[in-house]
């Protein structure tokens, strides 16, 4: 026990006094938080749309302020078609929406009247996004008006809401799950190169010839950076909740506990790759490449796991941060979803058993 | 386990995984109680493989070793109970203080409160770090970090004390004050094995291992050794001004030679046995050392010509002085590291740059090669003011820094090819040149090898190679030589002579005393501040007229303290 403690005092002094430490416990992640909150965004709301009405109609200048009224797109009007085409091209606007002038005559006619939906098919979500939002909101109109044109009301209607993020605010489900990249590269960076440094300066050398065991070497290792890990989340959550308004749901006491789990698993691959590498370059290279990447890309954050490949879908289920971005997304909006937070927990919880079991036979007490 | 012994190796054979060779071969070797044992060889021999064995840190491919009569493969725990080792980079945390390293390896070695404090207590005086307890050990020098290294290895009082090269970059005066430490633990019954490359350490050994290519080549008392050689070491008559052309004639065809080497304005000589003189050279008998008896038994000192010189093309000049420092200071913060510095060095002379530790020798010499800048003073390469002509300045250098500065992923044949390109070779000439390079010392073999996993002679000797590049007049040499082992010491010099007979101008900084011998003159450095220049002889009369050069050195430092103390 006496040997253990002093072992984590020794790694506390030297975290401590190592600034480049509290650079990536602390620094790194407000910095990576802000570059989610403030560059990604995935909110449609900023999306430009050029309308050009052809149909001079008075009658329809309702289905016009449906379009000029909706928050969730902006609207330019145009009346010289020239011009759209041109901030098309430009990329000012994403898709154009052309009223043709025999709009109101087809539909009083009852003949299939067109609207014309042309978007920017290189990015699209967007376009999908555009096609989809004119027709929610001609379908809209209609429903509205049918009586005045004296067709048929439609049979169907769709009402939709959004549950859980009702502003349709997209950083509220961006950052709990970046939360959960940025911990893995907090916490992978922070632990790589912890042991390869200890080889490399010759102190390891001179530890394993004194009584330590390898229980202690090793829990000498864990418990200073589980709690700097710790702080460091509660930071991450800090700055989300406080500083960039993101709701919170659930418990924060459920959070914490998921949270160590997650750290767990994220400690132990750090150590793992500390371990084997034995030199604080191929440690950094390695926690970049089998940490960090695969976390950003196949923790679902990003790209949605269910339209992956099926192989790529099996090699999601060993990345730590899948699991936590489903328990983080869902304390953060839905609240305690105990369904989604136990399997996840008991994968977490096996996957750190097994880092534990690797480092523990990896660990050496000699040198060859 | 016999009473008097601390370890018995028995048939012990250690080889690496991908390792063509056996770094330690049927070793078999008896470790006795009470003794300070030497463990002596060249760069590669397995010394280290082999203190790595004795304490369980490697496991015998073959053979087996009982250390404090305990087997090393079942009972490494029970052995590091009673052993004190000390690593080569001595195991300190550099972000810990020295009192924190102490605690840390206090408990580690699960000692009790009370025997912390008294044991914290006397190896803080034993080693003079009192007044610094709170100093990070990162920011200690060389002799000191030794010193707390030794100190955390002397924690729970160890019965068996294992130093792994201790002596490395550490300066006389913290080797003497090292030694003396383990004298005094010696005496008190401590069993102490120490590592060096040093022979001249050897003297103050009980016993000694010398070890070459894994083999057992001497076990025993270092006298005896010695002895075996009276008769046979002579001096010659002073050659002054040309003790370097005599050596390269003696050594050119080495017939009858075991070992020559300048010292100051003589040269030593080792005749082979049963002969009693050389040419017609008139020869002083002298009395014998230990590094002749090594040098004996590993098949006398590397012969014939440096070809180096051969193809050397310099540019004429009729400069007197090619090195000219002018009143350098070098200022940090309120500290000097460097306080009004200056010197001439004449064409083809060795310059020699000596000083304990920390006393600026390094920044003085990089403020002369224009990598720092002078707080004030100039410096002068061939006439130009580094300041202002940088660029050309540099171009008549050739700088081999310390610790060599190769690029260890790159292998040999890249690294001349990097090196060559710098300093502005390409096409044909820059391909002759590399060929030369590998034919003069013998890179052939190594051409594909990564640089790093070359022995440290074989990396001195490219990174020699890889300054002289562009035919440079100067050449600065900045702790050539640490670390390696004096067969290849003896082969660089030998290089560095016919480079200097044909008017290349040396710098250099040395920790080792024998090599000051070679300088034509030398500066004391001590405190930022060149405290005695003189000729090898010069500055050993001034304290007495047979000390070594490593007595004078630290005499004349001694006085230094005392002088300033009396100012004060």
């Amino acid at each position: 026990m006496k040997i253990l403690k002093a072992l984590v005092i020794k790694e506390f002094y030297q975290m401590m006094r190592d600034p480049s430490t509290m650079l990536i416990a602390f620094i790194l992640p407000f910095i990576l938080l802000c570059v989610y909150q403030f560059a990604l965004n995935l909110d449609t709301n900023t999306v430009s749309v050029g309308l050009k009405v052809e149909d001079n109609k008075a009658k329809i200048s309702s289905l016009i302020s449906s379009f000029e009224n909706t928050e969730y797109i902006r609207l330019r009007r145009y009346d010289n078609r020239k011009k759209m085409e041109k901030d098309m091209e430009k990329g000012e606007i994403r898709g154009m929406i052309i009223i043709p002038n025999n709009f109101s005559t087809r539909i009083m006619r009852r003949e299939a009247a067109q609207i014309q939906v042309i978007t920017d098919g290189s990015e699209t979500n967007t376009a999908n996004f555009v096609a989809n939002y004119a027709s929610a909101i001609i379908q809209k109109w209609l429903n509205n008006e049918y009586k005045y044109w004296r067709v048929k009301r439609p049979t169907v209607q769709i009402v939709a809401r959004f549950w859980y993020n009702e502003e349709l605010n997209s950083h509220w489900f961006i950052l709990p799950g970046a939360l959960s990249v940025i911990m893995t590269l907090v916490g992978i960076l922070l632990t790589a190169l912890v042991v390869s440094r200890e080889w490399e300066r010759g102190t390891m050398e001179a530890l394993i010839t004194t009584k330590v065991t390898k229980t202690d070497i090793l829990l000498g290792k864990y418990i200073p950076y589980f709690c700097l890990g710790m702080v460091s989340m509660a930071f991450g959550v800090f700055c989300c909740v406080v500083l960039f308004q993101v709701p919170f749901r659930g418990s924060y006491l459920v959070f914490a506990l998921v949270s160590a789990f997650f750290l767990l698993t994220l400690i132990g691959q750090g150590f793992l790759i500390s371990t084997l590498a034995k030199n604080q370059f191929v440690a950094s290279q390695a926690a970049l490449i089998a940490g960090f990447l695969p976390a950003l890309m196949l923790s679902g954050l990003v790209y949605p796991i269910s339209s992956m490949p099926k192989s790529v879908q099996f090699l999601s289920n060993f990345i730590s941060a899948k699991y936590f971005v489903g328990c983080s997304q869902n304390l953060f909006m839905a609240g305690n979803i105990w369904d989604i937070f136990i399997p996840n927990s008991i994968f977490m919880i096996v996957m750190s058993v097994i880092f534990y079991l690797l480092i523990y036979r990896f660990t050496a007490q000699r040198l060859d | 386990m016999k009473a008097n012994n601390v370890a018995e190796i028995v048939g012990l054979s250690k080889k690496f995984p991908y390792a063509k060779d056996f770094a330690i071969n049927d070793l078999s070797l008896e470790i006795l109680q009470g003794n300070i044992i030497g463990l002596i060889g060249p760069d590669g021999a397995g010394k280290t493989t082999l203190i790595r064995s004795i304490i369980g840190l490697l496991l015998p491919t073959s053979g087996f070793i009982k250390t404090l009569g305990l087997n090393t493969v079942t009972q490494k725990n029970e052995i590091n109970q009673n052993i004190g080792y000390m690593p080569q980079k001595f195991g300190l945390y550099e972000d810990l203080t020295i009192i924190e390293n102490l605690n840390l390896y206090a408990d580690l070695k699960a000692l009790s409160e009370e025997d912390k404090i008294s044991s914290f207590k006397t190896l803080l005086n034993f080693t003079a770090l009192n007044e610094f307890q709170n100093r990070l050990a990162g920011d200690l020098s060389g002799g000191m970090k030794q010193k707390l290294g030794l100190a955390c290895a002397l924690l729970g009082r160890p019965e068996f004390l294992l130093l792994d090269e201790p002596s490395v970059g550490v300066d006389p005066i913290s080797r003497r004050e090292l030694i003396k430490m383990v004298k005094e633990l010696s005496s008190e019954g401590m069993t102490i094995l120490w590592s060096t490359a040093y022979l001249d350490e050897a003297e103050h050994f009980d016993t000694c291992i010398l070890l070459n290519e894994g083999k057992l080549l001497y076990s025993g008392i270092p006298q005896d050794a010695t002895r075996i050689l009276s008769g046979r070491t002579f001096f010659t008559q002073d050659v002054d001004g040309r003790n370097r052309v005599l050596l390269k004639n003696i050594l050119k065809d080495g017939k009858g030679i075991t070992d020559a080497v300048i010292q100051a304005e003589k040269i030593r000589v080792v005749l082979d046995k049963g002969l009693s003189g050389f040419d017609n050279l008139v020869l002083k008998p002298t009395e014998p050392r230990f590094e002749d008896a090594v040098i004996d038994m590993l098949g006398g000192c590397p012969k014939g010509e440096s070809e180096l010189s051969k193809n050397l093309e310099l540019i004429d000049h009729n400069l007197e002085y090619v090195i000219e420092a002018k009143s350098l200071v070098k200022k940090y913060g309120d500290f000097y590291a460097v306080k009004d510095n200056t010197f001439q060095v004449k064409r083809g002379e060795i310059f020699g740059l000596l000083g304990p530790n920390g006393a600026g020798k390094s920044t003085s010499f990089k403020m002369l090669c224009g990598l720092i800048t002078p707080t004030s003073g100039t410096a002068k390469i061939m006439g130009m003011d580094i300041q202002k002509d940088l660029s050309k300045a540099r171009s008549h250098l050739g700088y081999m820094a310390q610790k060599f500065s190769l690029f260890g992923g790159l292998s040999v044949m890249q690294n001349l090819n990097f090196f060559s390109g710098v300093y502005g070779l390409s096409g044909a000439m820059q391909k002759e040149k590399i060929e030369q390079m590998v034919e003069i010392f013998n890179f052939k073999p190594y051409l594909g090898q990564n640089t790093e996993e070359l022995p440290l002679g074989f990396k001195q000797r490219l990174a020699l190679s890889c300054s002289l590049m562009h035919n440079p007049p100067i050449l600065f040499l900045d702790e050539p030589t640490s670390g390696v082992d004096p067969l290849t010491r003896r082969d660089f010099w030998n290089h560095i002579n016919s480079l200097v007979e044909k008017g290349v101008t040396v710098m250099v900084t040395t920790h080792f005393m024998d090599e000051a011998e070679y300088c034509d003159r030398i500066s004391l450095f001590y405190r930022g501040e060149a405290i005695e220049t003189g000729t090898p002889t010069e500055l050993k009369n001034k304290v007495s007229s047979n000390c070594t050069m490593e007595d004078a050195f630290i005499a004349l430092i001694e006085k230094f303290d005392r002088q300033e103390g009396l100012l004060k």
